[in-house]
C-alpha cells in the first residue's frame, strides 16, 4: 500500500466483534454515542429471521424479502445475504435489464446460487383500456406468446447468470382475463416443465382480488404476489382472496406494503414502515413481503419487525391516521365526482393542483396542472356558478377547494 | 390515464421557476454544481409536426402520483431520481414500416435526467452524441438534455430502424431548448483509465446511506485494476466533515472489516478493508474515494489521484 510517511495510524477493525453484521442498528451512528456502547447495542440488535412457508412451493422464506430494483449498491445485496435474506424479487425490465445484471453478478461472487431464491416477472403488450393482453406487440412490450416468453426467459437468465429461475412471474396482471391467458399460462407451464423455472405465478395491483381467485381456480400457478396494504380500500377483500388462495395451496408474496412511494411522498408524512409491515404479516396467509431497499438503515428497520409481528396499540393507532390521511389531500381520480357537477369540470385535475400547491407547496406543478384543463371545463366555469354541487366519495372538500383556489395566485398565471 | 398534453410554461411561470428552483437548491450551493436552471419545458410534437413522421396515437402524460400505471415497479426508482412527468406518444414513419415510441422524462435537474438516462443504459449499448450524451441498444435509443431523459422504442430491429431511431432522436433534440448540459463535477475525474459511458449520479442513499446524495460515480482502471471513483458533492465543508465521520462510524461498526485512518495523508483516506474495500476523504465541500476494487493498493493510489485532481 502506498503510504506517505504514515506517522499515526489508527487501527480500529475489531472493534464490534461480535456483531453479526454491520448494518445493524446502525441508526445509532447518528445518535453520537459512545462506540463501545454502540456495538454493545448492535449486539442486542441482532435480526431473529422468521421464516413463512411459500404454500406448496415449500420454499422456506424469511418474511422480509428484498425488492431489488436499484441497482445502486450491490453492498446492499451482499448485506441481505449476510442477514439470511434469501428470495430476491426483480422484473425482466427493471432498468432495461441493469437489476438482473447486478443480482447475476452479486451471486456469482458469493457463489450461493443454491441458497438463494430468485424471482423475476415477463410483461408483455396489453391493452390497459380493455385491461386484456393484445395480439399484436407494442414498441415497449412484446406480443404475448409462447416464443417472446422464451426470449425474455433466456434473457433473464444470462442476466442472472443461472439456468433457472426460482419463482417466473407474468408480471402485472390487471385483470382475471390477463392471469389466465392460455398462451402464455401453457408457455410457463412450459418453462417449469424444461426446469428453467422452479415455480410459475402471477403478479398483480388491480383488482386484486378477482385476479387472485382467477389465478388460483387455473390451477397452473404457485405463487401471487401482489399488492396488500392497510391503505387499500378493498384490503379485506384482498385478505379474502388471499386466504382463498392458501387454502388450494398458492403461497402468497406481497408487495406495495407501504402503500407506494408517490402516496407517502405525496401526503408528506413519514410512514411507520415498520407497523405498515406487521399489518401484512398480521394475515397469517402471507408469507414473504418484498419492500424495496436502499439504506442499511431501512435493511435493519425492516428485518427487526421479524422480531415481533404484533402492532402495538400506538402502532395500530398511527396505521388509523395514516389511513384517514388520504382524505386530507389526495384525490384518487376515480372521477365519480366528475358526473356530480353539472358542467362536468374537471374537478380530479383542479384537486391534484390542489395537493401540488397546499401539500408541497409546488405553485409551478399546480400551475401546470392548471394549465392542462379545458377552458370550459375548469376555475372559470366554477367562478360563474353559485352552488357547488360536486360530491367527492371520498369526502374531500371540493367546494372549499374550488373557491380556495380561484383566489390563489398561483391559479391566476 | 389520459390527460391533455399541453406544458404551459409561460413568462411569468419562468420566472417562479427560476427563484423557486434557486430557493431549492438549499444551503451553500456547491461550487461546481450547475446553477440553478430554468426547468424548460417541451411539447411532444403534434401530428405533421415531425418531417416524414405521423402521430399514431394521442399523446398521454403522467406524473408522479400515476406514474405506476405506465412502467409499474420502477415508479419507485423514477421518483427516487427526481421525475416530475412522462409524456409518451407513438410516431409511424411515413416511408418505413417503423413506429417508434417517444417518452419524454421530465427530471428535477439536469443531473437527475443523466442519472435515469445513466441508470438505464446498458454494457452493450453504443454511445451516441445526441442531446447531452446518449446511448443505442438493439431497438431502443436513450438520451439526455437539460432536464429531459428522453427515450425512443421502435417495434423492431436491424440498421434500418437504428437510422430511424437516430433521425428521429436528432430532431427531438433539436426541439429541446435546453442545449447541451456539462455536468461540472464529472470534470473531477482524471481523463486517465476512465471506462468510456461509466458514469453514474445517485441522487441518494449512496452506499446505502440516507445522508449520501448527489454522488458521482465513474470506473476506471487503474494500474490494471478496475476501480469505481465517487464525489459526494454537500452544501459545506462542515457537512463533508461531518458525512466523514458518520461514515467512519458505520465501518467502525463492522465485524467483517478493518477500518483504517490514514491520519497524514492529505488529505486523510478512511480506509475499510473487507468483503467491500472502501477508501474515502474529504476536500472542502465534497467527498471523495475509490469503492468497488478488489486491490486496496490501487484503490488507495487511484482515490489519492482524485483528490489532486479536485485540487485542480
Amino acid at each position: 500500500m502506498k503510504n506517505k510517511g504514515v506517522s499515526r495510524r489508527r487501527f480500529i477493525g475489531g472493534a464490534a466483534t461480535g456483531v453479526v453484521s454491520a448494518g445493524l442498528g446502525l441508526t445509532g451512528c447518528s445518535r453520537e454515542i459512545p462506540q463501545e456502547a454502540q456495538a454493545a447495542e448492535r449486539e442486542t440488535a441482532a435480526p431473529e429471521i422468521s421464516y413463512r412457508v411459500l404454500g406448496r412451493t415449500g420454499l422456506k422464506i424469511p418474511l422480509i424479502s428484498f425488492g431489488v430494483m436499484n441497482s445502486d449498491n450491490p453492498d446492499l445485496l451482499r448485506r441481505a445475504f449476510d442477514l439470511g435474506l434469501n428470495h430476491l424479487d426483480t422484473a425482466h425490465l427493471y432498468l432495461r435489464g441493469n437489476s438482473e445484471r447486478v443480482i447475476g453478478e452479486v451471486i456469482e461472487q458469493r457463489g450461493n446460487r443454491d441458497s438463494v431464491y430468485v424471482a423475476t416477472k415477463m410483461r408483455f403488450a396489453r391493452d390497459r383500456e380493455r385491461l386484456v393482453f393484445t395480439d399484436e406487440a407494442t414498441a415497449r412490450e412484446p406480443a404475448p406468446t409462447e416464443e417472446n416468453l422464451f426470449q425474455q426467459l433466456e434473457t433473464s437468465l444470462e442476466r442472472l447468470r443461472t439456468d433457472y429461475i426460482d419463482i417466473l412471474y407474468l408480471h402485472s396482471c390487471y385483470s382475471p382475463a390477463m392471469a389466465t391467458y392460455e398462451p402464455l399460462m401453457s408457455a410457463l407451464v412450459k418453462a417449469k416443465e424444461q426446469g428453467k423455472a422452479r415455480f410459475i405465478g402471477v403478479s398483480t395491483h388491480s383488482d386484486e382480488p378477482n385476479v387472485i381467485r382467477a389465478a388460483v381456480d387455473a390451477g397452473v400457478y404457485d405463487v401471487v404476489l401482489t399488492a396488500y396494504n392497510y391503505l387499500q380500500d378493498h384490503k379485506d377483500a384482498v385478505g379474502d382472496a388471499i386466504a382463498y388462495a392458501a387454502g388450494k395451496g398458492v403461497g402468497i408474496v406481497a408487495m406495495k406494503t407501504q402503500g407506494g412511494k408517490r402516496l407517502n411522498q405525496q401526503e408528506g408524512v413519514e410512514i411507520n414502515h415498520q407497523a405498515a409491515l406487521k399489518w401484512v404479516f398480521a394475515n397469517p396467509h402471507v408469507c414473504t413481503a418484498i419492500p424495496g431497499m436502499t439504506t442499511f438503515e431501512q435493511m435493519d428497520s425492516n428485518c427487526s419487525v421479524m422480531a415481533g409481528i404484533e402492532l402495538s396499540e400506538s402502532e395500530k393507532r398511527e396505521l388509523k391516521l395514516a389511513s384517514l390521511l388520504p382524505g386530507t389531500y389526495f384525490c384518487q381520480s376515480c372521477r365519480e365526482c366528475v358526473p356530480t357537477c353539472p358542467e362536468r369540470v374537471e374537478i380530479p385535475l383542479l384537486m391534484r393542483a390542489y395537493m401540488y400547491a397546499e401539500a408541497y407547496g409546488n405553485t409551478i406543478q399546480a400551475e401546470e396542472t392548471i394549465g392542462t384543463v379545458p377552458e370550459d371545463r375548469g376555475l372559470r366555469v366554477c367562478a360563474g356558478c353559485t352552488s357547488c354541487q360536486a360530491r367527492c366519495r371520498r369526502d374531500l372538500p371540493i367546494a372549499d377547494r374550488v373557491r380556495e383556489m380561484a383566489g390563489a395566485r398561483w391559479s391566476q398565471a | 390515464m389520459t390527460i391533455s398534453t399541453r406544458w404551459p410554461i409561460r413568462p411569468a411561470a419562468l420566472a417562479v421557476m427560476i427563484i423557486v428552483l434557486a430557493a431549492c437548491s438549499g444551503g451553500e450551493p456547491a461550487q461546481d454544481e450547475p446553477g440553478p436552471t430554468i426547468a424548460v419545458g417541451f411539447d411532444l410534437p403534434a401530428d405533421g409536426e415531425l418531417p416524414g413522421w405521423s402521430l399514431v396515437t394521442a399523446p398521454e402524460h403522467y406524473e408522479a402520483d400515476n406514474l405506476w400505471e405506465y412502467i409499474n415497479g420502477q415508479a419507485d426508482f423514477f421518483i427516487d431520481y427526481g421525475f416530475v412527468r412522462v409524456e409518451t406518444a407513438e410516431y409511424r414513419n411515413d416511408q418505413e414500416s417503423g413506429s417508434v415510441v417517444l417518452e419524454v422524462y421530465r427530471m428535477g435537474r439536469p443531473q437527475e435526467a443523466f442519472g435515469i438516462f445513466a441508470a438505464e443504459r446498458t454494457r452493450d449499448d453504443r454511445p451516441l452524441e445526441i442531446g447531452a450524451g446518449a446511448y443505442l441498444g438493439a431497438n431502443v435509443l436513450g438520451f439526455w438534455q437539460g432536464e429531459q431523459y428522453v427515450k425512443l422504442t421502435s417495434f423492431d430491429e436491424g440498421p434500418a430502424i437504428e437510422q430511424l431511431l437516430i433521425a428521429l432522436a436528432e430532431e427531438v433534440s433539436s426541439r429541446i431548448p435546453t442545449q447541451d448540459q456539462q455536468l461540472e463535477t464529472m470534470l473531477l475525474f482524471p481523463e486517465q483509465g476512465r471506462v468510456e459511458a461509466s458514469e453514474r449520479f445517485i441522487p441518494k442513499n449512496f452506499l446505502g446511506q440516507p445522508y449520501l446524495t448527489d454522488a458521482y460515480r465513474v470506473d476506471s482502471i487503474y494500474d490494471g485494476q478496475q476501480v469505481q471513483l465517487f464525489v459526494v458533492e454537500t452544501g459545506s465543508p462542515t457537512e463533508a466533515q461531518s458525512h466523514f465521520t458518520r461514515l467512519e462510524d458505520f465501518y467502525r461498526g463492522s465485524d467483517q472489516a478493518q477500518v483504517t485512518l490514514e491520519a497524514t495523508e492529505d488529505p486523510p483516506m478512511l480506509i475499510v478493508d473487507g468483503p467491500s474495500k472502501i477508501v474515502v476523504f474529504q476536500l472542502d465541500h465534497r467527498l471523495g474515494g475509490a469503492i468497488g476494487m478488489q486491490n486496496l493498493e490501487a484503490g488507495l493510489a487511484a482515490a489519492q489521484a482524485l483528490a489532486e485532481k479536485m485540487r485542480g
